[in-house]
Formats: structure tokens, sequence, C-alpha cells
């Protein structure tokens, strides 16, 4: 009866965990999430996340823009700017692009600052090394594909097409 | 021209203001043939007859049950759905951003269109405005949201047909001098913390047999899991102004405690 076509990415006013709710689980939004309780897990936007003053999160948090007043036990990673208010408190590692840090704020980790090209094209040694890799390991595999054939065909191949010797036919009219 | 379904009129009221808006429709140059529902002829009968005559537009005036009823009866075919609500416009701003009768009759007549989604609720109900419960005191609530777990207490439960779920809890401020100072008033100040979801697939497993209304009647009992069908609704919505409505902004956003008075 109902066949819907693509998925509906609506465009809206994001996620709001209040302070009265306990959630358990991966929580990500294309828009906006803003946290005023508890969160046991992943908060992943593809904009802007806050962590208000009342909310505690355990696990990490990922966005472009990130503004932190609460408590968060896990890493951060936003990809533009990372703002830790005064009442903010970290345990892990951060990575961000921009970072400010109010008086007050309290934060226990490693700190990563991407460089002029962003985090997104950025890559480790160990990331590189492992992508050279994979190219020299497609092209020979490209090369061995070519080589291998079938030996049936290399028999054909090697020998010379000629006509099969056989009955000849006129064709009638 | 569209084809518009009637609830039969409960008062003399509702008449005058049926009466009244098709003055306004065909003043707006969108008359079309009115066709009132009654127990001789059920809504979907009517507007298989309306399909038959070729109309490609059946609008919906009145109850939320007549609305949901026509629309789900459209939902998945290449029909075109218009509603003019006589009762509760917040389920219906939800989708089409129409706030009254008024707005109501101009959306039909710029005739913008919009596909919206449809939620089904396992085995074999569907909806697309809206589905709620108050609750008379705080009740603890455990739902399934996609990947997510999310236990709270609350007063209201609100799931649109477009996956987004709303949950309130309202409750009186209790610290010592407000208190006081609306027992001396008589005023009570109440606080409301409020959380928003969007899901695509959902399951609401507590409070256990509580029931979730649509309008006036009951639609559903908790447990139940839903399914959000994209794309499955063809409706007319308001047409987009310059300055943001006043639904846009008052939507989401950062604050979720709320002061009511």
């Amino acid at each position: 009866m109902f066949e819907g076509t693509t998925d509906d990415t609506v465009a809206g006013p994001g996620t709001v965990v209040g302070a009265n709710v306990k959630l358990t689980g991966t929580i990500s939004d294309v828009n906006d999430i803003t946290v005023h309780g508890s969160v046991e897990g992943e908060v992943a936007s593809d904009k802007t996340v806050i962590i208000a003053e009342t909310a505690t999160v355990k696990g990490p948090v990922s966005a472009q823009m990130v503004s932190i007043s609460g408590r968060v036990n896990g890493s951060v990673t936003a990809h533009q700017k990372l703002e830790l208010l005064p009442t903010a408190k970290i345990n892990g590692g951060i990575t961000t692009k921009e970072l400010i840090i109010k008086s007050g704020a309290s934060f226990n980790g490693k700190c990563s600052m991407s460089p002029e090209n962003g985090l997104d094209t950025a890559k480790t040694e160990t990331e590189e090394k492992t992508d050279k890799k994979k190219i020299k390991e497609d092209s020979s595999a490209i090369k061995d594909s070519k080589i291998q054939q079938p030996k049936d065909k290399e028999k054909t191949d090697q020998q010379p097409v000629t006509a099969p010797a056989g009955p000849t036919f006129e064709l009638e009219d | 021209m569209y084809y518009y379904i009637l609830d039969p009129p409960r008062s003399r009221e509702e008449q005058k203001t049926i009466d009244d808006l098709r003055a306004k429709l065909t003043n707006l140059g969108i008359a079309g043939e009115f066709v009132t529902a009654s127990p001789n002829r059920s809504i979907e009968e009517i507007a298989e007859i309306g399909v038959a005559k070729r109309y490609t537009t059946l609008v919906a005036i009145g109850s939320e049950k007549l609305i949901n009823t026509v629309g789900l009866l459209l939902a998945g075919t290449p029909y075109t759905f218009g509603a003019l609500p006589l009762e509760n416009f917040s389920s219906l701003s939800l989708i089409s951003n129409i706030n009254n009768i008024d707005e109501a009759a101009e959306a039909l007549k710029y005739r913008r269109l919009k596909f919206v989604p449809v939620t089904k609720i396992e085995p074999n109900k569907f909806f697309f405005t809206e589905i709620f419960n108050d609750f008379s005191h705080a009740v603890k609530i455990r739902l399934l949201i996609d990947d997510a777990m999310v236990e709270a207490d609350v007063t209201q439960i609100r799931i649109a047909g477009n996956g987004r779920i709303v949950l309130k809890k309202t409750f009186e401020k209790s610290a010592g001098i407000s208190r006081s100072l609306s027992w001396i008033t008589g005023r009570k100040e109440t606080v409301s913390e409020i959380s928003t979801f969007q899901a695509k697939a959902y399951r609401l497993e507590a409070p256990i047999g509580a029931a979730l209304k649509q309008g006036q009647l009951e639609f559903t009992h908790i447990p139940f899991s839903a399914t959000v069908i994209p794309k499955s609704l063809k409706v007319i919505v308001k047409r987009d102004r310059l300055a943001p409505s006043q639904f846009e902004t008052s939507t989401g956003g950062i604050n979720s405690r709320q002061q009511e008075s």
C-alpha cells in the first residue's frame, strides 16, 4: 500500500534531551543536539552539539561545533570549534580546529588541534601508509587479472584460427 | 476543482462555520463538489466516488478522525490531499504549517505541495497527524528510538506522524520562597522540561496499558512498535513567506526549561 521512495531527511529543530531524561545508546541527528540530561553512549550531530550545565555524557561526542558546560567522560571531536564554558568538566581527549576554554573549565586529557586544511583532509602517518599499500595492492591485482586467463582461452589464443574442416553446403534459393 | 468531504455538523455553530467556509472557498475561486459523510455512505465510499469522478485533489473538512481517514486512503497514491480541520490545529500544523482555518483555505488556493511521511503502528494502524496522551501525574516511560533507549518521567507524550516525539514533564516549583509566595497569591508556578526526538522507528514500552489518543478517540495502547514511512502522502501545505512563521521560531531550541504560570 505504501511505497516510500528515498530517505526523508527532514531539516528540523533537532534533538533535545531534557533534564529528566536518561538515554542509553547512540543519539545522532543531522540537526543540532542539545543535552540537559544523562546520556550513556555516543552523541553525534552533523551540526552543533550543546552539553548543558545539568548534563552528563559518558561517551564520545562529535559535531561540527560543540559547546560544553556540563560533564563529559569521553572523547570530544569538534570539526570546526569547541567551546568549554566555566562549568565544563571533561575527562577525555579533544580534537578540534578551534578551541575556547573559559576560566573555570576543567579538562583532563589529550588535545589535538588540526592543521589549517581541517580535520577532514588531514591524515595520520599510519593512514597514509595504509593508503599507499592499498594502492599498490590494487594495481598488482589489476595486472594479475590481465595476465591470468582461463586455460581454454589460452589454448585457443595460442592456436591460429582456421575454418573447421567439414562438408560444404550450397544455399538454394 | 476540489472534492470536499465533510463530517456531518454536530451543532448549529459548526453548521454556520461550514457555511462560512464554503462561501470563503467560493470567493477564493476554489469551490468544488461538497459531499457530507453519513451512516448510509462511508467515508471510504465517498472518497472512491470522488476518485471515480476524476478529481485529483480530495479535501477533508471536519474532525481529526475524518482527516486521518481520508488522508490514509490517499497515502501511497498519486492523489493530492488537503485538510480543513474544525478542531485541533496543532496536529495539522506539524505537517502543513497551517494554524487556522483562514490559512488552510489560503493554502488550498495556492496549492503548494509536499510529500509527508506516514507512521505505521504494528500490525496495521497508520497515522500522519499526531497521537498523544496527557497524564494526570508524572509516569515513568521507556522508549526505544532507533539505537537508543530513553527513560524519563513525563506528564505528556506527543508523537507526530513524521516521527517527531515530544516528551514533557510539567511540575510545580517547590523551592521554599516561591512555594510560599504561590500559596499566598494563589498562583501556581509550574516548570516544564521538554525533550524532543526524531525517530525512523521506535517502540514505546511503558507505561503498559496506557492509551494514546488521536483527537478525542483512543488510537492505540502501550506497548507498541512504529515505523515511519517517508514521502507517503502528497499534502497541500502553507506556502513559504519571506518572514519566518511563528511556528518555525517557536519549535526546538536550546532552552528546554520553560516557565509557565
